[in-house]
Parts: structure tokens; C-alpha cells; sequence
């Protein structure tokens, strides 16, 4: 026995004094993904830009946020790493930058997919004491029926008759999407990825139901939610162009 | 050679044992969930956050101004005023009695566990009207709070999630089981014959829901309050669990209460509509209405729906109901506020 731990010592040292040898040796690597507010091919923004929506209404909104969650790594082997306590409050920083999520620790290699969902999966939906991106001071929690708001957009339309207020809270075990993305070539064998990502909002309002403000312009649930969910599950998160 | 991994795993259990408090777990027959089992510090900070109006934005309002121990932690309002607006609540506050048992909370059931509740009443504008991170920052600069969260949690960090885990721990203690029925279930009592009547009728009449040893089935019914349409009140609260599940089938749904303590928790109903057991067994008798979700446990053939009782027999359903009473629950220093 002992033998052995003084053997796994050795070979950790030599290991160690290897990495230290070589400047651009590196023994294991970092992605970093950057999500870009996009609202069609403008950058997006919570400063009273107004924005059309596919029904024609012309809106803005003064918060956006969602829960990026669950994210597991794939090499071209088919090997997937999934990122520990993987739950991740999209939302737009103060100076209108891309949302950064870093992901350490990771073997080097190729990673060509990325696997994730958009909401808080079942077992951590399930009760809102917890820590973290999770913890209820975000305001994500919902204290009336247990779980978070996956997404929420607030801000205001703009019918005829002057404008009215905009509420959408997404929730729900049903309204969890999954979806996943091809990587560039080579992300993973730098020792610093990055992997730049577009959260397209016009996407969560069109795509595949047309979502009218109109008919609802407060979701707290119900069929509204869900299409909204539909939305934000089909290519409302992207590789961003030019990668 | 066989000692040493003895020795290593041994190194590294002893910081674990010198920072943290030792926890002792405590035996107790509601459930709970694996994350928050009771311990002795958790149920003593749980009830001290449960007594301290100092989590309000006011100062003025606790969990205990309308969960009230001398009313079995009900508040005696149809809709209570006891919040910082002093506006009337949207539904009745339940007593607490026996809670721990409930597989899920409020009136349509939107709450899953204890731990995520008291987030509600927190920040509620019209209860506490707290702001969570203010709450947070108050209790972490008070050390006589930061010593019994390191207790408690083993780090004297305090976090919303413990928060919720703390008064969960508290919540579940609020039960007792020294009423006559419940003596009488022990062999330490009889029931007298008129009770024993009344316990065979609400068997037979009213167990459809209010069944098993908390009389309530947990389940969500319509008991014929409101003809339809309903209206939804505010954020739809007066809808029943049809505001949770979106099933038109729950509309006008409500959540069972146990009929345990009935006499320290009136007035009755999820919007605190009767104010007398008497009136309750006049409406389950004559006052039912009608409407697509109404339970078909109130179906007669024929006639219209209601729960058939001679005057006789409600007497002696609600001499039965009053051996559900235990005033130990009132009594219970365990559960009062730690600075009387």
C-alpha cells in the first residue's frame, strides 16, 4: 500500500515538473462561452430601444434573463464532461458586454458539441432553497408555485391606444428546453477557448409560434408559456456568425 | 501498513470535526427532506427567525403575527390585516398544526416543500414586504444570528437557502398528539358514545377528503363555495388549484385543511367565510352550489348535492370534531417565542 502512494507521489511529481518545464505546456484547458444579446442582426439592449416583434407590435423591455443550465461538453469520441452544478443566470451585464460562463478544469481535447437547456431541470426545480445562481435573492424564484421563471422579459408594448405592460415569466417543468451546438474546430485544445454564442430575443417572441402581445401581455404560465417555451428551444441560442 | 489509510482518512476528517458544530440528529416522526433533517440548533434558529418581526420591512410584522400559537398559528381573521399594509390578505391564513405531514402548502398547493415557503410571505407586499438580500444582510451583521447559524448549518454564513431550511426545521415541530381522540387512539381515554357516533359519521361523510390521521387527504376539492364563473380575484387567487396546474378541471379547487384544532382556528374556509362550525355543517347540508368541478362526494340521488345529516347526527359530528382539539398545541413552551 504504501508503496503505491509513494509511486502515485513520483508520478505526480514528475507530472508537475513536466507542466513546469515547457511554457506552452498545459495540462488542461478552460472554454469560455460568451452569449451576445442579439435582437435580428442589432445588438440587444434594456435601455428603451424598441424592438418589433413578429405580430408587428413594436416593444421594449427593461429586464431579460434566463437560466442556462445543465451544459455538457462532447469530443468527436463521443466522451461528454458535464460541468458541475451547472446552472448559469443569463442576463445582460452593465456595460451591454457578452455574459460570460467559464468552464474550467477540462481535459484537453477536442470538444465538438455543446449540450444544454434552457431552464432549471426537474430535481433542482423543485425547491427554491438554494445557493448559487439558484439562490432566491436573483429574483428568478417563483415563492407562489415552487420552481424559478426559466426566462423572464419585462418592459412594456406599444398598441394604439397608448402603452401597456409587458410580463413574461416563463416557468415550469414542462417549459424545460434542450438543445445542443457544434462547436468551432479546435475548441478545447487551447489552453483558453473561447466560444462566442448569440441569445437571439427576437427569437423568443417568433420562430415558431408568433407570439402576439395582444393576446397576452402577462404569462405567468399556461399555453402562452409554453409557446414561448417552443421558441426559446428552437435556435434561440446559436453559434454566433463568423466563428 | 494497514494503519495508514486509516490515519489519512482520519487527517482529513479532522478539520471537518474541529470547525464544525457537532449536529446531532434528532428522531421524529413527520418526514422531511434528506437536504434538512431536524437537528436541536436548526429548530432553535427556526423558531427565532419564526418570532422576529425584525425580518419585516417595518419591524413590526412576523411569521408568528399571523400564525399565532394561542390559535393553533392561524390568526382568527376571515383575511388578515396583521401584515405591514394592514390591507386584507387574498385567502384565510391556515393554522400550522401537524404542516410537517403536508406534501404541499397554500390553499391551491403552489408550494412544494417548507423550505421553499417562506419566501412567499417575506417578500409579499401586503405580509412582510421584505427585500430578501436586506434580510440576508441584517441577519449576517447580528452575532448573536451568526452564532446560531454556524450551529445549526455548521458555518455561521447565512444564506437564504438556510434561511428557508431553518424555518422549515421549526415549522415541522408544530404538532402535538394529546387531543381526546388522540389519548383515546393510545388507550389512555374513552371517547363517550355521542363522539364515537360523530367519528362513524365523519367516516362515512366527510373521509372522502378529510381522511387518515390529519384528516386531510391533501388533495385539492371543490366543495361547492361559488356557482361558476368564478371570479379570479387578485392574481387569481380565488381560482383554486386551477392557478397552479392551468387544468380547467381544478377551477374552484382548494386544498383539504385537517379538521384537527378546529376550535382555535375559525373562521373556516380559504376565504375565511364562516365564522362558526355550525355555519360550516349548514352549507355542507343546504348551502352546496353547483358547478362542473364540485366534488362528486356531495352527488344525491336524488335531489340537490349536500352532505344528508340529521340535526342529530351534526351534533354529534361536532361533538366528535371538538376531540380533535389539543390545546397542548397552545401550551407548547417549545413552540412560543424564545424571548417570552
Amino acid at each position: 500500500m504504501l508503496r503505491n502512494i509513494a509511486f502515485a507521489l513520483l508520478m505526480l511529481t514528475v507530472t508537475s515538473f513536466a507542466a513546469c518545464d515547457a511554457d506552452d505546456d498545459f495540462t488542461a484547458s478552460t472554454i469560455t462561452l460568451q452569449v451576445h444579446f442579439r435582437f435580428g442582426d442589432e445588438a440587444f439592449r434594456t435601455d428603451g430601444t424598441m424592438y418589433v416583434n413578429e405580430a408587428g407590435e413594436p416593444f421594449t423591455l427593461s429586464d431579460f434573463k434566463f437560466y442556462l443550465s445543465n451544459l455538457v461538453l462532447e469530443d468527436a469520441a463521443g466522451n461528454r464532461v458535464a460541468e458541475p452544478d451547472s446552472y448559469h443566470l443569463v442576463r445582460l451585464p452593465e456595460d451591454n458586454g457578452a455574459y460570460q460562463i467559464s468552464i474550467p478544469n477540462l481535459g484537453v481535447t477536442e470538444y465538438t458539441t455543446l449540450h444544454y437547456s434552457i431552464g432549471v431541470d426537474p430535481t433542482a426545480n423543485l425547491s427554491i432553497d438554494q445557493t448559487g445562481d439558484l439562490d432566491p435573492t436573483n429574483q428568478m424564484a417563483w415563492n407562489w408555485n415552487t420552481g424559478y421563471k426559466f426566462l423572464l422579459a419585462e418592459g412594456f408594448y406599444v398598441p394604439a391606444g397608448g402603452a401597456q405592460g409587458l410580463v413574461y415569466h416563463v416557468g415550469g417543468n414542462d417549459n424545460l428546453r434542450s438543445g445542443s451546438i457544434a462547436l468551432p474546430a479546435g475548441t478545447g485544445l487551447s489552453e483558453e477557448n473561447t466560444v462566442d454564442l448569440d441569445a437571439r430575443i427576437d427569437r423568443v417572441f417568433g420562430g415558431v409560434h408568433t407570439i402576439s402581445f395582444a393576446e397576452a401581455n402577462e404569462v405567468k404560465g399556461g399555453d402562452a408559456a409554453s409557446k414561448v417555451a417552443d421558441n426559446y428551444g428552437n435556435d434561440f441560442l446559436i453559434l454566433s456568425a463568423g466563428q | 501498513m494497514r494503519t495508514l489509510p486509516v490515519i489519512l482518512f482520519l487527517l482529513l476528517l479532522l478539520p471537518a470535526c474541529t470547525s464544525d458544530a457537532p449536529r446531532e440528529l434528532l428522531v421524529r416522526p413527520y418526514p422531511f427532506p434528506a437536504h434538512n433533517p431536524p437537528t436541536e440548533a436548526g429548530i432553535a434558529l427556526g423558531r427565532r427567525l419564526f418570532y422576529d418581526a425584525g425580518l419585516s420591512a417595518n419591524g413590526k410584522v412576523s411569521c408568528a403575527s399571523c400564525h399565532q400559537q394561542a390559535r393553533a398559528f392561524s390568526d382568527g381573521e376571515a383575511l388578515s390585516r396583521q401584515g405591514l399594509t394592514g390591507n386584507p390578505l387574498v385567502r384565510h391564513t391556515p393554522g400550522l398544526s401537524h404542516v410537517a405531514w403536508r406534501s404541499s402548502l397554500f390553499w391551491d398547493g403552489g408550494v412544494c416543500n417548507l423550505e421553499s415557503l417562506p419566501f412567499a410571505p417575506l417578500s409579499h407586499p401586503d405580509e412582510m414586504g421584505a427585500n430578501l438580500e436586506e434580510v440576508i444582510s441584517y441577519l449576517q451583521a447580528d452575532t448573536a444570528y451568526r452564532k446560531y447559524f454556524a450551529a445549526a448549518f455548521g458555518s455561521d454564513t447565512v444564506t437564504s437557502a438556510r434561511l428557508g431550511q431553518a424555518l422549515a426545521q421549526f415549522c415541522r415541530e408544530i404538532y402535538t398528539e394529546e387531543s381526546p381522540y388522540d389519548r383515546s387512539l393510545r388507550g389512555e381515554g374513552s371517547l363517550s358514545a355521542k363522539a364515537l357516533k360523530g367519528e362513524k359519521l365523519v367516516s362515512r361523510h366527510c373521509s372522502p377528503c378529510h381522511s387518515g390521521p390529519r384528516f386531510s387527504d391533501d388533495g385539492y376539492h371543490n366543495n361547492g363555495l361559488e356557482p361558476f364563473p368564478l371570479s379570479p380575484g387578485p392574481e387569481q387567487a380565488l381560482l383554486g388549484r386551477y392557478r397552479i396546474s392551468y387544468d380547467s378541471a381544478d377551477l374552484g379547487k382548494f386544498k383539504t385543511p385537517t379538521l384537527r384544532n378546529l376550535a382555535f382556528t375559525a373562521p373556516y374556509m380559504h376565504d375565511g367565510r364562516f365564522a362558526s362550525l355550525s355555519e360550516v355543517m349548514d352549507h355542507y347540508r343546504f348551502g352546496l352550489q353547483e358547478s362542473p368541478t364540485l366534488d362528486s362526494a356531495f352527488r344525491r340521488k336524488p335531489g340537490k348535492p349536500g352532505i344528508s345529516l340529521s340535526d342529530e347526527e351534526t351534533v354529534a359530528v361536532l361533538v366528535f370534531l371538538a376531540c380533535l382539539n389539543d390545546s397542548s398545541l397552545l401550551l407548547d413552551p417549545g413552540l412560543a417565542s424564545p424571548t417570552e
